[in-house]
């Protein structure tokens, strides 16, 4: 079931109350909290729950077996098993079709008959979310990060419903201590709750909604009926849309956690005020990237290696990133056009460090850096750009053009085909009128902007005053916010984009 | 976003340093410093009083919050002046010399301990309630060598939650007051319930549109109360007058009694069986449109695309393909998750009007029925899908979309549904495509579009590729084994160009 919805409010309403009730006995919690989760999985397609099952014997069967073994080699084998069949499992519902009629087309250009049948196979939703947990637990687990968990603490660590379907990705090391321990009933941080659920809702129903049915849609669906401006803006509004989609998503995911008296980590760090693309990925959908630097990239070597090895495991790391996104080649192409612009600015960084290490070639020696995970450069590490002291003017210009240049990326994530991106991007050169680029567009798109730049302390202090409230007050004004949300959006909300992936 | 280093925050003399350098928490990088996005293990002390006198709370802050809720109430029961002392010890030792603001003692910084904190050379104890409020001046420590006596400090208030109780319970980590999860619990049903009551008619409007079956019986069994008891309340007319602000018009009656005129006296009571006759064989219909014009350049031949989400993707790649040849403008609204079925829950009808005023098409191609096969609901009443009486009043609003077109000056093209990877599925749209198709039958201006096989293998059978032209394998299909994919929609717009081209003799 989608959070935005009557059926989850009942649903939630009930779980919550069954789940500070229980909470005293662990096991009891644990039962009802995983038999929650599967019937919120289940509401989508009962006939899933059975993946959602299959998912969670491999990944606990391959935790308690790689824990088991002493032999490092044995323990790797067992993690690679594991994980391969993780990737069997997301490969086959996820990427069948798209492989099976690439490798048929391949054949067919060299005369031969493909030996497999091209099909579509359906999409269990949030699969690429519990498959990455997955993965994520079992690694951990031979890398001696985590211990394997109980049966039960495992199902309701990879199952649990509020990251289920589209993150935030939450590591074992994170979540499997807080399904341990008994949480506080008299300690619910419940005025963050309301602000991330309120604000997660409002950035979907409203925000993302609107610009969704107002401009995006009508302009990727049929470019060429379209100016310039509207594509322009159009393109904006897609980035905002996805934007307020998906981390309102999360924000909502974060808080009812939260009134469950869970922390999850934060996913989205104001990703539109980045001053470069490596800093747009420290601020974008924050679990992905570290899961992305932790499982593929510093396996992949980091950037222990020469400097052409390591653009080489930045480049992958995105390509894999893309098409973690969807099967299909603009997938392919949006991660492969990050994983350029990484490259660039980890070469850039390269640059300017060895221009500075000439210049304070005779100044005194400053200590050494902290010995650091040997992945950490790329998609984690504070910019060297960050250090200098750089005009406003200038950190605005960075800003404008990442800003830029993240949303050229997204016309090749929304659009359909190739021929649809491009026809997006021919038409802006055709200027002419843009009766779609209304004040109400604009004001959504300027406002989802500026609200980057709202200061964290601001947002602190309001939750604080919010938080000396009664509880009755605190829910009548949560009930003045929820009307407002739900007078300003559409009658239906459509699915959230990020939980089909 | 900024982060203040946890190491400030062990060090009592920072936070010393930042407190007296400030009136308010909020300056001095407070409990929003802090991420809220999770526990900071390492920043284990926070100050958690917004005003502290300088020297007691920039100390004891941290362990006192444990302790502030006792405090507090031992607070209210004391006078100004009054001596307190940490252990029955203490209590027996001298006053000692005092401490003014002018003459601040040394401190030696050491963490706090137990809820009221101590400094290791002078055991001076300041338990919460000594702090000031906010922006108020006056309240002095004075400390002894295991004592303190608070001299012209605000009496405290008596009864009631003060603010400072309030903040006194603030958690030390987030700065914010957490709650019980029975306070949680009753937020949340206040909000839920003054929501409910408030939005309640909109919510009816909205239920009553739903898909016909248990969910929607629940829903109006507990929303109908619930609306009666916002009129009761008066709270409807806010619901009204905050749509009429934002320009929204109220939900609209089902269209069989605005729109079309469809039955507009059924009588509440009487059976659905009894009020509609049997279909009559369609006689043919002569629209008297004249034929579709050669168009060019100059003189484009205005197309218009209505339908569901099938009809979307499939209108996208239509109008794409026709807009190409540059002797047609076409314009396309799609709608998801709509249909015939269900006027009450959007009224394609008024919706093609509307479009039809805005581009005056000279033909206008429909595509719907995918999400018709469902029961629909006709003033006050389900008909259940697949009865004679559903049939009759879908075939009616068929050909009253056909009327409608035509009236308009327009010929129509209905593109029909493709095969379902579920066959029962297939077999349900196979009933609406054979009332659609009858329902059409005998207009001249008019053409439907078989599709069943457009998508379909060679056998008929349900495929998700098929080859192109060249060989190369297409995915028609998406994942869900319904809506076509962009692959599919083409193949889609393909055959109804032809059928155009044949119907109405036109190459394009």
């Amino acid at each position: 079931m989608l959070f935005p919805t009557i059926d989850f409010a009942v649903f939630f309403v009930v779980v919550f109350t069954a789940s500070w009730l229980l909470r005293p006995w662990a096991r009891a919690w644990k039962w009802m909290i995983l038999g929650a989760s599967f019937f919120f999985y289940g509401w989508w397609d009962w006939r899933f729950v059975f993946l959602l099952g299959a998912s969670v014997l491999i990944n606990q069967a391959g935790a308690v077996l790689v824990g088991r073994l002493e032999d490092v080699k044995q323990r790797r084998t067992a993690m690679i098993g594991a994980v391969a069949l993780d990737v069997g499992l997301l490969g086959w519902f996820k990427y069948y079709g798209f492989f099976t009629v690439n490798v048929a087309n391949g054949l067919h250009r060299l005369g031969w008959g493909s030996p497999l049948p091209v099909l579509q196979v359906a999409l269990p939703v949030g699969i690429s979310f519990f498959t990455f947990m997955g993965i994520s637990y079992v690694v951990d687990v031979q890398r001696r990060k985590i211990e394997p968990a109980g049966w039960l603490d495992a199902a309701v660590y990879l199952s649990f419903f509020p990251h289920l379907v589209a993150g935030p990705i939450v590591r074992g090391s994170e979540l499997l201590p807080q399904i341990r321990q008994r949480q506080d009933p008299k300690r619910i941080d419940a005025s963050r709750a309301a602000w991330l659920i309120m604000a997660g809702l409002a950035k979907k129903v409203i925000i993302s909604s609107f610009l969704s049915s107002a401009i995006v849609d009508p302009v990727f669906g049929i470019p060429h009926q379209h100016s310039a401006l509207e594509v322009l803006f159009a393109v904006y509004a897609y980035a905002i849309q996805i934007y307020a989609d998906f981390s309102g998503y999360t924000d909502i995911a974060i808080g009812i956690a939260l009134l469950l008296g869970f922390h999850f980590p934060d996913n989205f760090n104001a990703p539109y005020a980045a001053e470069s693309m490596q800093d747009f990925w420290r601020r974008w959908h924050m679990t992905l990237s570290s899961w992305l630097r932790d499982y593929v990239y510093i396996p992949l070597g980091g950037n222990r290696g020469a400097t052409w090895r390591t653009a080489l495991n930045i480049f992958l790391t995105m390509l894999i990133a893309g098409l973690w996104h969807g099967a299909a080649w603009t997938f392919v192409a949006w991660g492969a056009y990050h994983g350029v612009a990484q490259v660039i600015g980890m070469l850039r960084r390269k640059n300017r460090e060895a221009s500075q290490t000439s210049l304070t070639a005779n100044m005194p020696a400053t200590p050494p850096p902290l010995a650091s995970d040997p992945g950490t450069t790329v998609l984690a590490t504070t910019d060297a750009t960050a250090v200098e002291p750089r005009s406003t003017a200038r950190v605005w210009l960075s800003r404008f053009v990442t800003f830029n240049l993240v949303c050229l990326g997204w016309v090749l994530f929304r659009a359909q085909s190739f021929a649809n991106a491009m026809a997006v991007l021919s038409r802006l050169a055709h200027p002419g009128p843009a009766p779609m680029v209304t004040p109400l567009v604009i004001g959504a798109i300027v406002v989802s902007i500026a609200s980057q730049y709202v200061n964290p302390r601001t947002v602190a202090r309001a939750q604080r005053r919010f938080s000396e409230l009664a509880p009755v007050a605190q829910g009548a004004v949560l009930a003045g916010a929820l009307y407002v949300i739900t007078l300003l959006g559409p009658t239906g909300v459509a699915p959230f984009i990020y939980y089909r992936f | 976003m900024s982060r203040r280093p946890p190491s400030v925050d062990h060090n009592p003399l920072a936070a010393l340093r930042r407190v007296v350098g400030s009136r308010h928490a909020d300056d001095v990088g407070g409990p929003e410093d802090v991420n809220p996005s999770a526990p900071d293990p390492s920043s284990t002390v926070r100050l958690s009083a917004p005003v502290a006198t300088a020297v007691t709370t920039a100390v004891a802050a941290p362990a006192e919050t444990a302790a502030a809720a006792p405090a507090e109430a031992l607070a209210d029961r004391r006078p100004p002046g009054h001596l307190i002392t940490s252990t029955p010890a203490a209590q027996a030792a001298p006053p000692g010399p005092v401490i003014t603001p002018a003459q601040p003692r040394p401190i030696t910084p050491r963490a706090a301990a137990g809820p009221w904190s101590t400094i290791s050379d002078a055991p001076m104890t300041t338990p919460t309630w000594l702090r000031s409020r906010p922006g108020r001046e006056g309240a002095t420590a004075t400390a002894t060598g295991n004592s303190a006596i608070v001299t012209n400090a605000e009496p405290a208030r008596r009864g009631g939650r003060t603010r400072r109780t309030v903040r006194a319970r603030l958690d030390p980590k987030t700065g914010r007051r957490p709650l019980s999860a029975r306070q949680a619990m009753a937020a949340m049903l206040i909000c839920l319930s003054l929501w409910g009551v408030v939005d309640a008619p909109t919510l009816l409007a909205n239920a009553e549109s739903s898909q016909l079956g248990t969910r929607r019986t629940v829903a109006l069994d507990v929303l109908r109360p619930l609306s009666r008891l916002s009129a009761a309340l008066g709270l409807d007319r806010v619901d009204h007058a905050a749509e009429t602000l934002i320009g929204r018009d109220h939900k609209s009656a089902p269209a069989e009694q605005t729109a079309l005129g469809f039955f507009p006296d059924w009588p509440r009571g009487v059976g659905a069986t009894t009020l509609i006759s049997p279909t009559p064989t369609p006689a043919p219909i002569n629209t008297g449109l004249p034929p579709l014009p050669i168009p060019t350049a100059a003189s484009p031949l205005r197309v218009l695309v209505v339908g569901d989400s099938i009809g979307l993707s499939f209108g996208e790649s239509l109008a794409t393909m026709l807009d190409a040849t540059g002797v047609v403008t076409t314009k396309v609204d799609g709608r998801e998750g709509t249909g015939l079925s269900r006027p009450d829950a959007f009224d394609w009808p008024v919706q093609i009007q509307n479009d039809i005023n805005q581009t005056h098409p000279e033909l206008v191609v429909a595509m719907f029925g995918g999400n018709d096969d469902q029961d629909t609901y006709v003033n006050g009443r389900d008909v259940p899908f697949n009865t004679p009486q559903w049939d009759q009043l879908y075939s009616a609003r068929v050909a009253a979309v056909a009327d409608e077109v035509h009236a308009a000056g327009a010929h129509l093209l209905w593109s029909g549904l493709p095969i379902m990877r579920s066959a029962a599925k297939t077999a349900r749209f196979t009933t609406v495509m054979n009332l659609t198709r009858a329902a059409l039958a005998g207009r001249d201006a008019t053409a439907f579009v078989d599709n069943y096989a457009t998508l379909a293998g060679p056998q008929g059978q349900y495929v998700d590729a098929l080859a192109n032209a060249s060989g190369q394998e297409i995915l028609i299909r998406e994942p869900d084994g319904i809506h076509p994919s962009p692959g599919g929609a083409d193949r889609l717009a393909a055959h109804a160009i032809a059928v155009i081209n044949a119907t109405w003799h036109l190459d394009l």
